[in-house]
């Protein structure tokens, strides 16, 4: 579905910011796009999108090319930018302006959301606060039904409980034909939602895999120090004891500990076990 | 489907360019308005007539200022990266997004503007005719001088036209104040073709002006010692003047297209 080949972008000459980074995301899938800050997820949304052209290399979303910006490709795909601007008009209104460009809109899903997220359809977007209008531009987006769903840090500046209407909702999307990355910094916000860990790190992909995959090669435990078992491929020692990344030897696979993961595959430490080669 | 141009897309983004900006618009037209009002309250309260070419020269500025704020009001969302993004990431062609921008600051507002004028002018005579009777001025005199003739209008318009597309060529070049920016940029060229102009005049008479404002007069000094205004292109080649206006006009749509479709946030 979406295609990225041997990508080369960099906003000035000195600091290039991927190279030759490459990467396949299907169907059916919730990806979480994970990478320390200024490390280009943003950037690698707005390059899937169509709105930064690559400077090498080649894109493709379900075939088109985003820099062209066609029709049906814009149809088919929708980016939740972190900061977005809206018309002074209610969120009724907005789905009068805009719905018609997406073929697919479902008026009664709009609805829907906007009730889950508790949002008023009759105040103006502009004059409610940055939580409030997230959520009703995430609404929108969700009932264009696009093939391709992008966000862009969602849950930045949503409180607790839009977190938790967040959560619940996008797990209640069908996914069986849409491919949804959702890039983010706050790792534990994904938990328990996507279904792909994908790593942004040194200019390119380091790492790409299945919750799944994951939690059948590795297991994440706590431990105490007195317990403290031996084959650590990754540790975080706490005051007392710690939390420990360790080889699944055929025992039940464990939650996968997003952070713990974030920090191993971005450690110095790289190589510390081959569940953490790269994988596009 | 047609992806190039369909006349339902652009439609709906006519329709929502009016929705979005619908105060800013009924705002800018409510200013004309008043302006006007003032304009006639100040005539009635000194008890005078009006200018008739004052009159025109003062609305047709007024005019060229509220060109550059409504082009603005069509750009505004080129002037920051989350405005800009949402504009391109609307499922409608580059041709047809391009058109419904234009469509406002070329098309619908310079004919708004010919018309507000052209009433201005008409109540302008208007007046004179009743302050001449309820003042005891005397006379009509104020009364002509003024044609609204197809000349007059095409000259007008190719003005906003020229306004209107150097804004837009700066809103899609300047990311930031570019109202300000493009104002000292078409300052800028106003200088240079100022400056420029005497020279032109030189090689197409072989006289060198003494003083000039760009295409419109220079001032010749002759061999008696004396200096007279010479008009340049104006007077003997209005149709050539047209032909520059439309053309620069033309030149710079086709810059802000090839800009359009290359832009990114």
């Amino acid at each position: 579905m979406v295609t990225i080949s041997d990508l080369n972008f960099t906003y000035s000459r000195r600091k290039r910011l991927f190279d030759k980074l490459s990467l396949n995301l299907s169907h059916g899938h919730i990806y979480g796009l994970l990478g320390k800050n200024g490390t280009g997820k943003s950037t690698l949304l707005h390059l899937l999108s169509g709105v930064l052209f690559p400077l090498k290399g080649t894109i493709e979303v379900f075939g088109s090319v985003p820099e062209k910006r066609e029709v049906p490709f814009l149809q088919d795909l929708f980016l939740i930018p972190e900061e977005f601007s809206v018309p002074d008009v209610t969120p009724t209104k907005y789905a009068d302006l805009y719905a018609q460009f997406y073929p697919r809109f479902d008026e009664n899903q709009y609805d829907l959301y906007l009730r889950e997220f508790e949002i008023v359809s009759g105040d103006s977007m502009s004059k409610m606060s940055m939580g409030q209008r997230k959520k009703a531009f995430i609404a929108f987006a969700l009932a264009c039904n696009t093939r391709v769903l992008l966000m862009d840090e969602p849950t930045n500046g949503l409180d607790i409980p839009s977190k938790t209407q967040f959560r619940k909702i996008i797990a209640s999307v069908p996914t069986d034909e849409r491919c949804i990355v959702i890039s983010t910094h706050q790792v534990r916000d994904l938990e328990n939602l996507i279904d792909t860990v994908v790593i942004l790190e040194d200019h390119r992909i380091v790492f790409n895999e299945s919750i799944d995959e994951i939690a059948a090669k590795v297991r994440f435990i706590s431990y105490n120090d007195s317990d403290k078992p031996g084959d650590i491929l990754y540790d975080e020692p706490g005051v007392v004891g710690g939390k420990a990344i360790v080889p699944n030897e055929n025992e039940p696979p464990s939650k996968v500990d997003m952070e713990i993961l974030f920090n191993a595959v971005t450690s110095t430490n790289k190589d510390v076990n081959p569940v953490f080669t790269i994988k596009n | 489907m047609d992806t190039t141009f369909n006349i339902f897309r652009f439609g709906k983004l006519i329709t929502n360019e009016y929705n979005v900006n619908f105060k800013k618009i009924i705002l800018s037209l409510g200013m004309l308005l008043g302006i006007a009002f003032l304009f006639f309250g100040i005539a009635v309260i000194s008890r005078v007539p009006v200018y008739l070419r004052f009159a025109s020269v003062f609305f047709f500025l007024v005019i060229l200022v509220f060109q550059g704020y409504v082009t603005g009001i069509c750009f505004s969302e080129f002037s920051s990266k989350p405005g800009t993004l949402s504009f391109f990431l609307i499922p409608a062609s580059k041709l047809e997004k391009f058109l419904a921008k234009i469509s406002y600051c070329l098309i619908i507002f310079p004919l708004i503007f010919l018309l507000y004028h052209f009433l201005v002018m008409k109540m302008s005579v208007a007046y004179n005719s009743w302050a001449t009777e309820t003042f005891n001025l005397g006379n009509d005199a104020f009364s002509d001088g003024i044609t609204y003739d197809t000349d007059s209008i095409i000259a007008k318009f190719l003005i906003w036209f020229l306004v209107a597309t150097t804004f837009l060529c700066g809103a899609l070049f300047f990311k930031k104040h570019f109202r300000a920016k493009t104002f000292l940029a078409l300052l800028s060229a106003f200088i240079l073709m100022g400056v420029l102009s005497p020279v032109f005049y030189f090689f197409v008479s072989g006289h060198m002006p003494s003083m000039s404002m760009p295409f419109l007069m220079t001032m010749e000094s002759l061999n008696n010692g004396k200096e007279v205004y010479a008009y340049l292109l104006i007077e003997n080649y209005p149709y050539c003047i047209y032909g520059l206006k439309l053309f620069i006009g033309l030149y710079l749509m086709l810059v802000s297209w090839v800009k359009f479709n290359e832009k990114t946030i």
